[in-house]
């Protein structure tokens, strides 16, 4: 994460660098913040490492009962079993998918409802009210519905998860559009713009970094969505794999399930933040962190 | 031949929320050439910028009547070009983008705006800088830009809003420059709003005085200083102070007087 941040920074300024500064970056400057980044990413390692060490000694020692807390071997050693049966590969991908849908239809509807809302006023004014309210709703209250209506597989998770990233995204992007300054819009059109390419041409794009946040802080509800469906009613998933071993008492399982979880997110996270580089890199720096 | 002509035209901002109606404009007329280059100057608030709204045909009057070569305005009006005073580069494209946009809005397929593009961000000295986001330009290379994308559509008509106000002196000069030669070159007729009687009186055949809003003209002043001429010559001549003189004896009366 932060290589790809130096890198990007470091392309604007060398392209503009060299006149606006009247150097170029020098390459000692360069390697030194290489070096810190590095040291940063070992320091972290390093304290997560402590963390585990801790972890794992209070419970060899019996200063905590491994029946609550397990301990980070026995929840490597189910990790590398249950990957190498395949069975975990198989959740993830269950969850994953019914995330990744989820999101997918949440967000389009979203995007496409806010965009509507922005533009029509009128219908704006007419449903606002009944959005907030739908959206104060907690939807995990309605999982137990949704998984009525749609069955215990895949369909029931997505819905969830949609329910939940459609709002964020309809509310988003409604204010992006409120937020699109009038001025370009007047440019464009002077320079012979229809009313389509006005929003082709400047809506749109002014919207994306809004539209972005909203797909940003969605997506870990996406995964919320998913994992409560699974909880109520599946037959797979991590959610499943999760409460599954929970009944068990096999907490190592439960870990297991828990880590897949958070690696899911960040790896998500991520894959955001690089998207986001490519299509806004027309923003400045300061205005990306 | 008449370029513009407006005709007692009125504009009233109609108060929202109920708010009084702001009356902006008080019947205004006046005509201009073709090629003429005519300013705009009074107090802030006076209507200057509500007529360039009116020509550009962004904004329709409330009374009265503009006419484009005889023809009434409505609408935009595709020979009519506006530079306005705020930035307003499209912020996620760069300069080349941006300077392509009247092309690429009217359907030109991209091998043929680019050459013209590219001659156009040489003119102005832009050269290098084709693949830059506005933000990591300087305040005067971003009105540059802004002035050849508009300027690349070749308007027959140019409106101006204080489109230097924003930038350091130096650079205003240098702009300056650069919109006379372009204009020379161009043939085309400006009407430019500044609050700078200096730089109305530099760059004009002529310059209207406005009074306080709601905005009439007070007089009409024929700029007697020889063409060609450069955007710094026009203060070594003596008719530069007259003009001067008389275009501030007027605007003072109108900002003193309450």
């Amino acid at each position: 994460m932060r290589v790809w941040h130096h890198r990007d920074f470091d392309g604007a300024e060398s392209s503009i660098g060299p006149y606006l500064l009247g150097r170029h970056p020098s390459w000692d400057n360069e390697a030194m913040r290489e070096l810190k980044g590095v040291a940063l990413f070992v320091a972290r390692l390093l304290l997560v490492g402590v963390i585990l060490a801790v972890w794992e000694a209070a419970v060899r020692l019996k200063l905590v009962d491994a029946f609550f807390t397990s301990r980070p071997s026995a929840i490597f050693a189910s990790f590398a079993e249950g990957l190498a049966s395949g069975e975990l590969l198989n959740h993830t991908g269950v969850t994953g998918a019914e995330m990744v849908a989820g999101w997918a239809l949440g967000g389009a509807l979203g995007i496409a409802t806010g965009f509507l809302l922005g533009k029509f006023e009128s219908l704006n004014t007419l449903v606002d009210p009944i959005m907030y309210a739908l959206n104060g709703l907690p939807r995990v209250a309605l999982a137990p519905l949704f998984i009525l209506w749609f069955g215990i597989g895949f369909t029931s998770k997505v819905a969830i998860s949609a329910s939940i990233v459609y709002f964020v995204c309809v509310f988003a992007t409604y204010g992006g559009i409120r937020s699109v300054d009038h001025a370009l819009v007047q440019a464009v059109r002077v320079l012979g713009a229809t009313e389509l390419q006005v929003n082709r041409k400047v809506v749109l794009p002014s919207c994306l970094p809004w539209i972005f946040s909203g797909l940003k802080v969605s997506v870990g509800m996406a995964l919320i969505g998913a994992i409560v469906g699974e909880f109520i009613g599946a037959r797979s998933g991590v959610g499943y794999y999760i409460s599954h071993s929970a009944s068990l008492f096999d907490t190592a399982g439960v870990f297991v399930g828990v880590f897949l979880l958070m690696a899911m997110a960040v790896a998500l996270n991520e894959l955001i933040k690089l998207a986001e580089r490519r299509l806004l890199k027309w923003r400045p720096p300061a205005a990306e962190a | 031949m008449i370029a513009i002509e407006l005709a007692d035209v009125r504009k009233t901002f109609e108060g929202r929320d109920g708010r009084q109606a702001v009356p902006a404009l008080a019947e205004v007329s006046f005509g201009v050439e073709e090629g003429q280059f005519v300013s705009l100057v009074g107090p802030s608030g006076c209507g200057k910028s509500t007529i360039l709204n009116l020509l550009s045909g962004l904004a329709r009057p409330s009374g009265g009547k503009i006419a484009i070569r005889g023809q009434p305005l409505q609408g935009v009006h595709p020979d009519i070009g506006y530079v306005f005073q705020r930035d307003t580069l499209l912020p996620w494209r760069t300069v080349r983008e941006n300077v392509c946009l009247a092309a690429e809005l009217k359907g030109v397929p991209r091998a043929q705006r680019e050459p013209e593009a590219m001659a156009f961000i040489k003119k102005v000295g832009l050269t290098g800088f084709e693949h830059n986001y506005p933000h990591e330009l300087s305040g005067g290379m971003r009105k540059r830009a802004e002035l050849i994308r508009t300027l690349i559509k070749r308007p027959s008509i140019l409106l101006m809003d204080e489109p230097f106000g924003a930038l350091d002196a130096q650079t205003r000069y240098l702009l300056q420059e650069d919109l006379l030669r372009m204009w020379r070159e161009g043939q085309s007729t400006i009407v430019f709003v500044t609050h700078d009687i200096g730089e109305a009186i530099a760059l004009s055949d002529r310059v209207l005085v406005m009074s306080r809003r709601p905005g009439r003209l007070l007089v009409d002043v024929r700029v007697r200083l020889p063409r060609p001429r450069g955007a710094t010559d026009a203060q070594s001549f003596p008719e530069y102070a007259e003009h001067f003189q008389e275009i501030w004896g007027v605007l003072r009366e109108q900002l003193t007087a309450l």
